[in-house]
């Protein structure tokens, strides 16, 4: 364990000093988190058509206001469990292909370091940073949601214990599966730009979950969030393990020059 | 047991063969030269010697544990030097060297003690809190050093530890092999600079996708090419040439740059006879020496014969 913590101390240092980095990645969260108030302040009921909507059962009792205000933000609520999908990629395919742009790879592979200790020390510096910054933005969000909010009813209806529940414990396991499924493209492409591309598609098939969301097929309570949670986590620490038996070191040594 | 072990270690990439059935062995406490053109394979041998790569088929040991089934083993045994620095630009020379301190589990006392002695040693301690990304080449290849030994590694792998390293520089670089040699360690090491594996290296392998020879650089020379006698006269060297040719022990004789050239069957008992046999004549000789062939010479000499035979394998 000492190996896996020098190698996330070494990330670390080195990303702290990564500044076009860290800026390129905040700044998906941060317009994330902005965003839904820009909307909410020009949005209501005399300038936006709720149609249909209104009409259902869950917001009977609702003022047209109030509809408006609950289907906007929980709209950008799922994109909370987005971030965990992006930001790690990004650090992840600049933490692992990085190294074989600068040549530090080599004396790395040389050491006595187990891939899987080089691999863990690299999925958990990606996917803490964007666990927390995930945590932090959904603070910020649920704290200025308050504000905004026409009601205590609508802050109620969107912020529901559920929804913190899925943002604490689907965060952490969707961050690593996202590096481990960045890992296992890194591990089977040719040469360093290409997997920086890759890591980026592999979100797309977990966009799933947002997609889902949006049209009612995936409705997100407790039930659903506790069920869901020890597949997750069995599904992250299962790429975890297939990516590190796919992260051939011979092969990304003789072949990304 | 040998430091290292080769027996029949081959490498091929598709159907290119790298490394031909590579067999030799290393003491303990030798410093090994492994010598040969660019695209040689030499680095493909290090990498499969420190278990970076796997060889297509052969055997080896490093520090007594057989590759390919403890690799991770050879990796703590060993420390690399790789052709290029790989060092973190963006952390100082200090936290480069603390985290490979931290991988090779040193104990946080004697990691900061070993920071510190090769820091010194290296010249660098007082740049040590600088980011290695301003460092020059120099500096960069004396850290990468100085990583490679932070561990008192028993073998120690340098691969052109004084590639492009100013005079100076690379005059640390050679004290510091010799020191480690002072240790018993033993070293493996690829050099281009010819006068530098004659200084320090006990024996010479010479190397294109196979060995080519392999012995202390005195035996190269005096295996690959005659003991050639040079004499030196008050005046012209020419009216002595047929004198020399006349003496039934002379293989060879001729005249370069007013210098006698000659070859005898016997050197070491027939050089006497042969001075005698020009004083005799009324020769006056002012001075005798033998011809010292560089081990460039010997190397060039080497690569050009195994090119040839190269071709010739290819032809047939």
């Amino acid at each position: 364990m000492r190996k896996v913590l020098a190698v996330m101390h070494k990330e670390w240092l080195e990303l702290r000093r990564e500044r076009w980095l860290v800026a390129t990645t905040l700044l998906m969260p941060v317009l994330l988190t902005g965003l839904p108030f820009g909307l909410l302040s020009t949005a209501s009921a005399s300038t936006t058509n709720l149609g249909p909507i209104a009409d259902l059962p869950m917001f009977q009792g609702f003022t047209p206001d109030e509809i408006v205000q609950i289907v906007l933000l929980r709209q950008f609520l799922v994109l909370f469990l987005l971030m965990p999908l992006y930001i790690p990629s990004t650090i992840a395919a600049h933490s692992i292909v990085g190294e074989k742009v600068s040549r530090t790879l080599e004396p790395l592979l040389a050491a006595p370091l187990r891939t899987g200790e080089i691999l863990l020390a690299k999925s958990l510096i990606a996917a803490l940073p964007a666990t927390l910054i995930t945590w932090l933005c959904y603070a910020i969000y649920s704290i200025g949601a308050r504000f905004v909010a026409i009601s205590g009813r609508v802050y109620t209806e969107v912020f529901t214990q559920a929804w913190l529940l899925a943002v604490i414990l689907w965060v952490p396991a969707l961050a690593m599966i996202s590096v481990a499924l960045g890992v296992i493209i890194s591990a089977r492409t040719s040469d360093p730009r290409t997997a920086q591309q890759l890591t980026k598609i592999v979100v797309v098939p977990l966009l799933l979950i947002f997609f889902a969301q949006l049209a009612g097929v995936l409705i997100i309570d407790t039930i659903v969030v506790a069920g869901t949670v020890v597949p997750l986590v069995l599904l992250a620490a299962g790429s975890l393990v297939v990516a590190t038996r796919l992260f051939d070191r011979e092969r990304i040594l003789i072949r990304w020059n | 047991m040998p430091a290292i072990s080769a027996r029949g270690l081959t490498r091929a990439f598709g159907e290119r063969v790298a490394v031909d059935n590579l067999t030799f062995d290393i003491a303990h406490g030798e410093v090994f030269g492994f010598l040969g053109p660019n695209g040689a394979g030499k680095t493909t041998t290090v990498r499969m010697l420190t278990g970076l790569i796997a060889p297509t088929s052969g055997a080896c040991t490093v520090a007594g544990y057989e590759l390919g089934f403890d690799n991770q083993r050879i990796r703590r045994a060993v420390g690399v030097l790789t052709e290029t620095p790989g060092l973190y630009d963006k952390l100082s020379a200090e936290q480069n060297l603390l985290f490979y301190a931290a991988i090779y589990e040193l104990d946080s006392r004697t990691a900061r003690e070993q920071v510190q002695h090769y820091l010194r040693m290296m010249d660098l301690w007082d740049r040590r809190e600088h980011l290695v990304g301003t460092f020059s080449k120099g500096m960069r290849q004396k850290l990468a050093i100085a990583r490679a030994l932070l561990h008192n590694p028993q073998i120690v792998f340098l691969d052109e530890p004084t590639a492009g390293l100013d005079p100076e520089a690379a005059n640390v670089v050679r004290d510091v092999i010799r020191s480690l040699r002072g240790e018993g360690r033993t070293i493996f090491l690829t050099s281009h600079n010819l006068h530098e594996v004659d200084q320090l290296c006990d024996r010479v392998a010479i190397f294109r996708e196979r060995l080519l020879r392999l012995d202390t650089p005195a035996n190269l020379r005096a295996g690959l090419f005659d003991t050639q006698h040079l004499i030196e006269f008050a005046g012209a060297a020419e009216p002595w040439l047929a004198t020399v040719r006349a003496l039934p022990f002379v293989r060879e004789a001729s005249v370069e740059d007013r210098v006698l050239v000659i070859s005898l069957q016997e050197p070491a008992s027939q050089k006497p006879a042969l001075i005698r046999a020009l004083v005799e004549a009324g020769a006056e000789v002012q001075n005798v020496q033998d011809r010292q062939y560089s081990l460039e010479e010997v190397y060039l000499q080497l690569i050009r014969d195994g090119a040839t035979a190269g071709l010739k394998k290819e032809m047939s």
